[in-house]
């Protein structure tokens, strides 16, 4: 049960997905935001990000520092292939058990 | 534009990333705050409006903080994260947090108002150098506690001795008019001696040389600050300008700044030179006296200086001032002027107040502290050092102490003018100030020792338990001693009493407004406006010239269309100004007290008693035949001749005003009124009598108010008296315009905000018996968690829990009252019932049923939930 996913963890797994080599906290933040409308803080990415880092699932590297921002240099991170499988896992997990359920789930939120 | 905005965007970002470089730490905080950096960038280049940015900005450094926080990989800002933690179980538990900040906030808002007051009055040095060393000198008689003003013989006297001073310095008001401008103003002007503001040691805050240029006998000034900056939008080059005062040239020397205006309440000060002051006026008592002792002079030595010249006195002007003697006072001690024993009510009353505030939250803290110590012994078990768990329940009260410092203050800031207002002194520099460091330091250090007297026992008793055994027992497990019960219940029954004396003294001040409110006063103030004057000396110099210029100015308002009658009067029937005059009674023997008397006396145009409807008793009103050739008449009110003429007649009786050397013939008394509440408006109406303004000379015979009764709109009335005084002579000084009814709310204002401050008080009384109870049976209800579910067990219903939980502090509930009533009934007693009417037995009994009722209120939700307790949880949890 080691690579169990919470859903912002997931969240931040896809988002890794999509930005392959730009994704650094801000840029993560922002396609959160669009995707999804969630606000997430950039401490939480931060930590959450180390935590899947403790995992192996993902990577984290250094960049350059940019100029504008008092020095202060980006982190990096990319998806690992433990990363990846273990969101493959908890994604088919969650689709499995969805299968045929999606009308049901409307009515019962409505109702 | 656009370097302005982004001039405006890197400085909005700089405080939000200083605020978040100190919350977030540690060896990540690079990274994110580089991230929070992109976010507002990236915020800014989408078009998001700067002030939304920011306001996502924050959000982000929060959220992020908290993380963070929660996250302990690195280590964040502790204190933040306890503040954090703490705040939200104080959020959680507001029936722990609710009553202790209520209990706390009255308690630092009390106390530091009564501070502000003392400090302003007695702890805050004299605004003067060496303040301590100046001694007001005055007379005082044997057969009166009054203290009175120096007659100019005496400060001659004074003046003469060597070695005793290093300046003397002398006042008197004087009523003063600035003209030469459009509209004359009328002044609170003081004459005083050329050293005044040298014994002071007083620096003005422009100019000086009062004194030399004084002493040359030059009408010279000094203007008070506020005068200065609102007549002559301060002027920085007033000094050596020409003002008229009194239509006569004066030239001003200086400025003396508000701080150290003496009295506090002038406007302007004219030198008065004793040579100047004529001889019939030698020995009228009317000076305020100021001396700075020489370097090593006691006061012992002071009072003995003045028992020899109050014996030269004597033997000088033999007969002259019967039994007097001369007392020094400091200048502290001259403008308290006994209110001081109001302070120390206050700071008793507040002193008792604070230790049952605090004794209050200490309760609660013991009871929220019971509920907590598995939790407490958990993080013990762990390891948690005692310092930390200390700390961790001390972050609760540095919580809800700064709360409470902050609504305290905000609360002294209102309450603390309004007491210092109540105690009616008006001295130099004795303003209260809440919101400097002295008052904010007081409020910071109560609340500090607030906490610390509250917090540190439960805590220290927290952390010393065995920790196997709580932890096996779940907590609830220990008892309180019998000590601690019966202290519990002591701190009920003295909030209880507290109560009542507070609600009964409340109900008793609020009567008592409400009976003045709607009591007969002796006249019709309604539809009377009142407009004061005053002939300036330069244009009507001789006694015929000012008493004409009344005369015709009565006339002329008097003829006015839609006027129901007119008059004049010295002094208005009610205000603070009125005039005692020393009275001799013919056909008393000069040894019966009554030769010497004082009464209130009114100098009148005709006109003036029909014109407030004073009704007339028995013989005649005053009429144009009254003049100064006439024989001299006067008229009494009813008490006056009651008072004197018991039983008889008194039209046709005489009495006359007594000084020491001027003679004042006989007055036939023609007429006799009813009495009038001219004594403030709370007191016993004193006596009074009433002389004709053409048959009476005084000091204040050139000032008039002229009073008329109309149903028009008063404030046309007023604009039309206005320019009809304009048309006698355009140079008069029109100073207060106002409605008779409202000058007698006014005057009921002191006693109105006496009442309210009462009030007040009674209401914190009220709700920290209300928490207090509280605290203490939720804590009973805690204690006996485990009896109380055997109960259930054994098939007790609910409502039979709440009664006994109810019932266990009946006792000291009932015990407080009745010590309260008792209390309550001897202040009742003690009290002068021209203060405070005796409190009726309705007004007792309604104060103790209150208080049951609020003290068994107060006990029902803790008895409510025992009530619902879960029998088989509490038994486990409470009987192993």
């Amino acid at each position: 049960m080691n690579d169990y996913l919470g859903e912002f963890e997931q969240i931040l797994l896809f988002a890794l997905l999509e930005l392959g080599d730009e994704a650094y906290g801000g840029a993560i933040r922002q396609a959160i935001e669009e995707r999804t409308g969630r606000v997430a803080s950039s401490g939480a990415i931060y930590t959450a990000m180390a935590r899947l880092a403790d995992r192996r699932f993902v990577s984290a590297r250094i960049g350059q520092p940019v100029p504008g921002r008092a020095g202060r240099p980006r982190k990096y991170y990319s998806l690992e292939p433990a990363g990846a499988r273990a969101l493959r896992r908890s994604y088919a997990t969650i689709q499995a058990m969805a299968g045929g359920l999606a009308g049901k789930l409307d009515d019962a939120a409505e109702g | 534009m656009m370097p302005r905005k982004a001039e405006s965007r890197s400085s909005c970002g700089r405080g939000l990333r200083r605020l978040a470089a100190w919350l977030i730490r540690g060896d990540a905080a690079r990274f994110i705050l580089a991230d929070l950096d992109d976010a507002l960038a990236g915020d800014l280049e989408r078009g998001v409006p700067p002030w939304r940015a920011r306001l996502r900005m924050s959000a982000n450094i929060f959220a992020s903080a908290l993380s963070v926080a929660r996250s302990w990989q690195w280590s964040p800002a502790p204190l933040f994260v306890e503040l954090v933690q703490s705040s939200r179980t104080l959020a959680r538990d507001l029936a722990f947090s609710l009553p202790a900040l209520i209990s706390m906030t009255l308690t630092i808002g009390a106390t530091t108002a009564v501070f502000g007051v003392v400090d302003a009055v007695v702890l805050r040095p004299l605004p003067y150098p060496d303040g301590e060393r100046i001694r007001s000198v005055h007379v005082s008689y044997a057969a009166r506690a009054q203290q009175f003003g120096l007659s100019a013989a005496r400060v001659a006297a004074l003046a003469a001795e060597e070695g005793l001073f290093t300046s003397l310095g002398w006042n008197r008001d004087a009523a003063m008019t600035l003209t030469g401008r459009d509209e004359p103003l009328d002044l609170n002007g003081y004459r005083i001696g050329p050293d005044m503001f040298v014994t002071l040691g007083a620096e003005p805050l422009l100019g000086g040389g009062f004194a030399e240029r004084a002493r040359r006998g030059e009408r010279v000034a000094y203007l008070h600050e506020g005068l200065w900056r609102q007549e002559f939008g301060a002027d920085p080059t007033i000094v050596g300008q020409r003002i008229q005062v009194d239509d006569l040239p004066t030239t001003v020397v200086g400025v003396i700044s508000a701080k150290q205006a003496f009295p506090a309440d002038a406007d302007i000060w004219l030198p008065l030179l004793l040579e100047s002051i004529p001889d019939n006026e030698l020995h009228s008592g009317n000076m305020t006296v100021l001396v700075r002792l020489a370097p090593g002079v006691t006061d012992a030595e002071l009072a003995r200086r003045l028992d020899r010249i109050t014996e030269n006195i004597h033997t000088q002007y033999p007969g002259s001032y019967p039994d007097s003697a001369m007392r020094a006072i400091t200048l502290r001690e001259l403008v308290v002027d006994g209110a001081d024993e109001l302070l120390v009510v206050l700071l008793g009353a507040v002193t008792l107040l604070f230790v049952l505030g605090s004794a209050n939250v200490a309760n609660l803290v013991l009871v929220r502290n019971r509920r907590q110590r598995v939790m407490v012994a958990t993080r013990a078990a762990l390891g948690g050092s005692r310092a930390m768990i200390v700390r961790w329940l001390m972050t609760e009260l540095v919580i809800l102490g700064g709360l409470a410092a902050i609504g305290g203050t905000l609360l002294a800031a209102n309450l603390a003018p309004a007491l210092l207002r109540l105690t009616q002194i008006v001295g130099p520099g004795m303003d209260v100030r809440v919101m400097d460091p002295r008052t904010l330091g007081f409020a910071i250090l109560v609340t500090l020792l607030g906490s610390l007297a509250v917090a540190i026992l439960p805590a220290l008793a927290a952390t010393r338990m065995d920790l196997s055994s709580v932890l096996r027992s779940g907590g609830l497990r220990a008892s309180a001693g019998r000590r601690a019960r019966r202290s519990q219940g002591l701190l009920i029954a003295g909030q209880a009493a507290l109560g009542v004396v507070l609600i009964v003294i409340a109900t008793q001040t609020l009567g008592e407004l409400q009976r003045l409110r709607t009591r007969d006063e002796g006249f019709r103030a309604q539809g009377v406006l009142s407009v004061q004057t005053r002939a300036p000396e330069s244009r009507y110099a001789a006694r015929v010239q000012f008493e004409q210029l009344f005369r015709t100015l009565r006339e002329a308002v008097a003829e006015m269309p839609g006027i129901d009658a007119a008059g004049g009067t010295s002094h208005l029937p009610i205000g603070q100004a009125r005039a005692s005059f020393s009275i001799s009674i013919e056909d008393l023997p000069p040894d019966d007290p009554n030769h010497m008397e004082a009464a209130h006396g009114y100098v009148v145009l005709p006109g003036y008693l029909e014109t407030v409807q004073v009704p007339l008793v028995a013989g005649r009103l005053f009429d144009d035949s009254d003049t100064p050739d006439a024989e001299p008449v006067a008229m009494v009110s009813r008490s006056f001749a009651e008072h004197y003429w018991p039983g008889e007649s008194v039209l046709g009786k005489r009495l006359k005003r007594r000084t020491y050397t001027s003679p004042f013939p006989w007055i036939t008394i023609v007429g006799v009124v009813e009495d009038v509440h001219n004594d403030g408006i709370e007191g016993a109406p004193k006596q009074a009598f009433y002389m004709p303004h053409g048959q009476t000379a005084t000091s204040f015979s050139r000032r008039m108010f002229f009073v008329v009764r109309s149903k028009r709109p008063l404030d046309q009335i007023a604009a039309e008296v206005r320019s009809r005084i304009a048309d006698v002579d355009p140079d008069l000084p029109i100073a207060e315009i106002a409605e008779l009814d409202q000058v007698l709310r006014d005057s009921r204002a002191t006693r109105r905000l006496a009442s309210v401050m009462i009030a007040v008080f009674a209401a914190v009384g009220l709700t920290l018996l209300a928490t207090g109870t509280y605290g203490v049976v939720a804590f009973a209800v805690a204690q006996r968690r485990g009896e109380l579910g055997l109960r259930c067990a054994l098939g007790a219903e609910g409502s039979s829990i709440v009664r006994l939980v109810l019932r266990a502090n009946l006792g000291y509930l009932a015990a407080g009252t009745v010590l309260g009533l008792a209390v309550a009934a001897a202040i009742s007693r003690a009290v002068d019932p021209g203060v405070l009417p005796p409190a009726a037995p309705a007004q007792f009994a309604i104060a103790g049923a209150l208080l049951i009722v609020v003290g068994l209120a107060s006990s029902l939700p803790p008895a409510l939930r025992a009530s619902r307790l879960d029998p088989v949880s509490s038994l486990r949890s409470g009987l192993r």
